[in-house]
């Protein structure tokens, strides 16, 4: 595969290499409503109602599919009669359940089909799942649904159980549940967040899931507007185990292992174990840029033997690697390297794409159509047996491919040794000796110098010192916590936290600093509305 | 304890904030459906129809070659020889599939720059009219945008239903007999009966909220109003589904019409692998013979012109094959005087890669075959409107493609056919022209501003006039 004139690349709209800003733009984001991912539907009924839906009950709705980034960005989100159907269905699921009987009750002190019990009802459930107060025009339609209802049973004694239900039921398919709303048109230019609309920032960021009630009592009596409480709710939400959720979720969409293809049946192990060093490191404290270049694995049996290390137990181990040469890092667990391999083009071409994207931030354009039969060509073209490498080397030299390659392929040289499911290994299936020697392109640094590297442990030390890299790990996860891609002057904002971050600086720090900025603390009004 | 005045579920909705929206009266479609067609105005329903890889500019002229299929469609069908925009995203087919019958610059390779032609007609006409997207999707693995065909306003795809047996559950399940029925006789028929009283009452209420963040008074801005007006759109899809009539709907005959007699739940085709025929770039293409593709298709063509004369569709898109030709046929194919067994690759690397326009030219006639199958159903006399028209005199119907030959983004095939009235048939065409100024023509057909292009700055390039009556 080769690609010709290199446009659309960094530095457009939208793609500004971190840290990089143009005049007088907003800090803030604007994220459009948002719908619930099925795993943020699963947690927000587990955390609210106290019901656990496994992966069977959480399967009637289709799967999150990113078009572009996280597939929490609204932008990406579409929604099918397959999504109605399947909120529909959980609705049901949900509110004939003994949990939700048990929530209802624990939430409502009264049990009659009065004026005054259908409004503590209606308030009562709507404040919980709406993650808000509910409003007047909420209170007459949701009031008129459960007056509807209890209407049905006149003096039943389970009337008033009906009439809750049934309003649970709307209310869960309704866009106060099912979407993340902010009013968007309040103000101009760029503006504080109300306690409430904070309150649901931070929990979706934190804990992929609602506030909890102390959060919400936070909200209500303004101690969020406080900088002071604001930090204490922080600190007391970044202790709850709940956000791990978080770290989880990041590592398994920023890698892409949902679509790891079940070739050999370990796609399970490979996505529990990059998962794990993840979130194992960083929970044990370790700092987020030592991820690149931690000298330990995460692995099983099996996955150990691929990475060729003798299996130490059952199950996940943790394997030092302190004096194992060229398997260091995060980028180097066997999940992730599936993952970034899990493309067309070509190892080298996939892998690279994955590292310019998602490691550098840049945006590579696919090639152009007017080159089909050229890339066909060169592709024919080829030994048979010729190396990944040699094959990439030639494309560089082949100045409609170069243009573009130049760009990309040099970042996956150095993964080599890995093949396709991250085993380690010295040569290819032709016999060829695996290099492992590169280059990150010049247009990655910032005085504009190519940075070479020798072997594998050279080069994700450089990664893990990156200004850019660095920057865009902080670019990436800011953009799921606030279900939103960056652009323009956001990304300055992340830039600066990635440098306030440091390379001492833990999940816990990023997080805290990110929910404590102004990206996060502000929105932003759309001009054109 | 202080009990209200009883409110019925009507005058909840009333009484709900909801006096100045047109609420989808349940009673209106729990109408028994093979009388809504019979009885009311005939409906305005505009639908494309897809097939991949383009023609050869000389196949494009008469109907001697690839086109003898709609030979009894002669006097009926516009065509004309448009040129295409092209994407800077996604390799060859991915950069030309967004646009197609959008005729908007793509917003990413998988996202439009503005929404289908069909949907922009059902969003000016009838936005609660129901769309079915459905046809064969297979595909090589390029990019999503080979089977997209209908974009919502935003750009993002409306995906195609796979399967006839899919098809039939999205589009008849709501109408066909109850699986669980309501026994007259039974001592619960009453509570049946509240039960679908208060699950019709959800749904209203679910309804009603979506309706408010859609509308002027919503508190969001443009897109995201877009979103919920997308969310309540497909509620409305399923709608029935969701709530079932409180009434048991009689699915007679319609007052004696034969237009809408639903049959039976087709069975799918028994294909090896059917779901393998999304495959990745560079993989060979699975084979399969041409008979299997056109009895699935076939089934597919059945249920849409049966779903349109029902009117439970009304927009859409039917495709015979996504983008790019990708299937590898195989079987002996008779056509035109010549036949093919096919070449044992995909038609795209036969047609382009090893020069065999002669497998291409017999490829493109199965496929406007079996389009013109279903111009047929559509067109059966038996089945008329109720103005005595045939569902392809009164409904729209785009024929189209992604290319011209060879990649080429000039001359890629076009036809119009229907329209009722609004529309000049029966002509070919050369006139030079880009896609934005047959689709502004068909709007302008419609009475509609012809805005197609100017989102993105798509330009004119000649005249589509001689489309209009």
């Amino acid at each position: 595969m080769c690609a010709a004139a290199c446009t659309g690349q960094i530095g457009e709209k939208g793609d500004l290499p971190p840290g990089a800003t143009r005049p007088g733009e907003l800090t803030a984001v604007e994220p459009l409503a948002r719908r619930l991912t099925r795993e943020e539907y699963g947690h927000t009924i587990a955390d609210v109602v106290g019901l656990t839906l496994d992966a069977d009950a959480l399967g009637v709705l289709p799967a999150d599919r990113p078009i572009e980034g996280f597939a929490n960005i609204a932008s990406g989100q579409t929604v099918l009669p397959d999504h109605v159907r399947g909120y529909a269905s959980l609705a049901r699921t949900v509110v004939a359940s003994p949990e939700f009987a048990a929530f209802r009750e624990r939430l409502v002190d009264c049990a009659d089909t009065s004026a005054e019990c259908a409004r503590a009802t209606t308030e009562a459930l709507g404040g919980r799942l709406f993650r808000r107060p509910i409003d007047e025009r909420e209170r007459a339609l949701y009031g008129g649904l459960f007056d509807t209802v209890a209407d049905e049973y006149a003096d039943d004694p389970i009337a008033h159980e009906a009439a809750a239900n049934a309003v649970a039921e709307a209310m869960l398919q309704s866009p106060g549940f099912l979407y993340l709303l902010e009013d968007e048109l309040d103000g101009e230019g760029t503006r504080e967040l109300s306690g409430h609309e904070l309150a649901t920032r931070l929990s979706y960021a934190l804990w992929a899931s609602a506030p909890d009630e102390a959060l919400l009592e936070a909200a209500a009596n303004g101690a969020l507007d406080d900088p002071e409480g604001l930090a204490a709710e922080v600190d007391r939400m970044l202790a709850d185990p709940r956000v791990d959720r978080v770290r989880e979720r990041f590592v398994r969409d920023w890698a892409r292992l949902e679509s790891l293809p079940d070739d050999d049946g370990l796609e399970g192990e490979l996505i529990a174990s990059a998962i794990a060093f993840y979130r194992d490191h960083l929970a044990e404290g370790g700092a987020l840029f030592e991820l690149f270049d931690a000298r330990s694995a995460v692995l099983t049996p099996a996955l150990a033997e691929g990475y060729g290390l003798e299996p130490v137990g059952d199950g996940l181990r943790t394997y030092d690697l302190t004096d194992v040469e060229g398997r260091a890092g995060l980028l180097a667990q066997p999940g992730i390297v599936a993952g970034m391999t899990n493309a067309d083009g070509g190892e080298i071409v996939a892998r690279g794409l994955f590292l310019q994207r998602q490691v550098f931030c840049g945006s590579p354009p696919d090639p152009p159509a007017s080159l089909q039969d050229a890339i066909d060509e060169f592709v024919a073209e080829q030994p048979e047996d010729a190396s990944e490498r040699d094959i990439a080397e030639t494309r560089l030299m082949r100045s409609e491919c170069g243009a573009c390659h130049s760009q990309f392929d040099p970042l996956a040289y150095g993964f080599e040794r890995f093949d396709f499911r991250g085993r380690f290994r010295d040569s290819d299936d032709h016999g060829n000796e695996l290099r492992v020697d590169g280059w990150i392109p010049a247009t990655y640094d910032e005085g504009g110098v190519e940075v070479g590297y020798g072997d594998f442990d050279a080069y994700v030390a450089l990664l893990a010192d990156h200004p850019r890299v660095q920057r865009c790990f902080v670019q990436r996860h800011a953009e799921q916590a606030l279900g939103a891609t960056l652009e323009r002057g956001q990304l300055s904002a992340a830039a600066e936290l990635a440098d306030r971050l440091g390379p001492s600086g833990g999940h816990e720090d990023l997080m805290r600093l990110l929910v404590l900025s102004e990206l996060f603390r502000l929105r932003a009004i759309p001009e054109d509305d | 304890m202080a009990r209200r005045p009883t409110h019925s579920r009507r005058l909840f909705l009333r009484g709900a904030g909801s006096v100045a929206i047109a609420l989808p009266f349940l009673s209106e479609l729990a109408r028994p459906r093979s009388a809504r067609g019979q009885m009311g105005p005939v409906p305005e329903r505009f639908v494309t129809c897809f097939f991949g890889l383009g023609l050869d500019p000389s196949w494009q002229n008469d109907f001697d070659g690839p086109l003898e299929p709609y030979q009894p469609f002669a006097d009926k069908m516009a065509c004309f020889s448009v040129n295409m925009e092209q994407g800077s995203e996604g390799g060859a087919h991915c950069n030309t599939s967004t646009i197609t019958f959008v005729g908007e610059h793509q917003q990413s390779v998988n996202v439009a720059g503005g929404p289908s032609l069909d949907q922009r007609i059902r969003r000016a006409l009838d936005p609660a009219a129901p769309t079915l997207v459905s046809g064969l999707w297979w595909r090589r693995g390029a990019c999503d945008a080979q089977a997209l065909r209908v974009f919502n306003p935003d750009g993002s795809a409306r995906p195609p239903v796979k399967r006839p047996s899919e098809v039939f559950d999205r589009v008849f399940g709501s109408v066909m007999p109850d699986p669980d029925p309501v026994d007259p006789s039974d001592p619960d028929l009453e509570a049946e009966r509240r039960r679908r009283r208060i699950q019709r009452s959800v749904l209203d209420a679910v309804m009603e909220d979506y309706r408010h963040y859609g509308s002027d008074r919503s508190p969001l801005g443009r897109d995201s109003k877009l979103k919920m007006e997308q969310h309540l759109a497909s509620i409305r899809e399923i709608e029935l589904q969701l709530a079932p009539a409180d009434d048991i709907i009689d699915m007679g005959d319609g007052g004696g019409a034969t237009s809408c007699a639903i049959g039976d739940r087709p069975s799918d085709p028994a294909i090896a692998d059917y779901d393998r025929f999304t495959y990745g770039t560079g993989d060979a293409a699975p084979a399969i013979a041409w008979q299997d593709v056109e009895r699935v298709f076939h089934l597919h063509a059945d249920l849409y012109a049966l779903a349109l004369r029902c009117d439970l569709v009304r927009y859409g898109n039917l495709m015979f094959e996504s983008a790019g030709g990708h299937m590898n046929l195989s079987g002996t194919y008779s056509a035109m005087g010549g036949s093919t067994d096919f070449p044992g690759t995909s038609q795209h690397d036969s047609y382009f890669h090893d020069n065999q326009p002669h497998h291409a030219r017999l490829y493109q006639h199965l496929a406007q075959s079996n389009l013109a199958y279903f111009l047929e159903r559509l067109d059966d006399p038996a089945f008329p409107d109720a103005n005595g028209m045939t569902v392809l005199d009164n409904a729209t119907v785009l024929i189209g493609t992604e290319y011209g030959w060879n990649h080429s983004k000039q001359n890629v095939f076009h036809a119009v056919l229907g329209g009722g009235g609004r529309f000049r048939p029966g002509f070919h065409t050369d006139r030079t022209m880009n896609c934005v100024d047959l689709y502004n023509a068909i709007l302008q057909g419609y009475e509609l501003p012809a805005t197609v292009g100017s989102a993105t700055g798509v330009a004119s390039e000649g005249d589509a006039s001689v489309l209009l009556a």
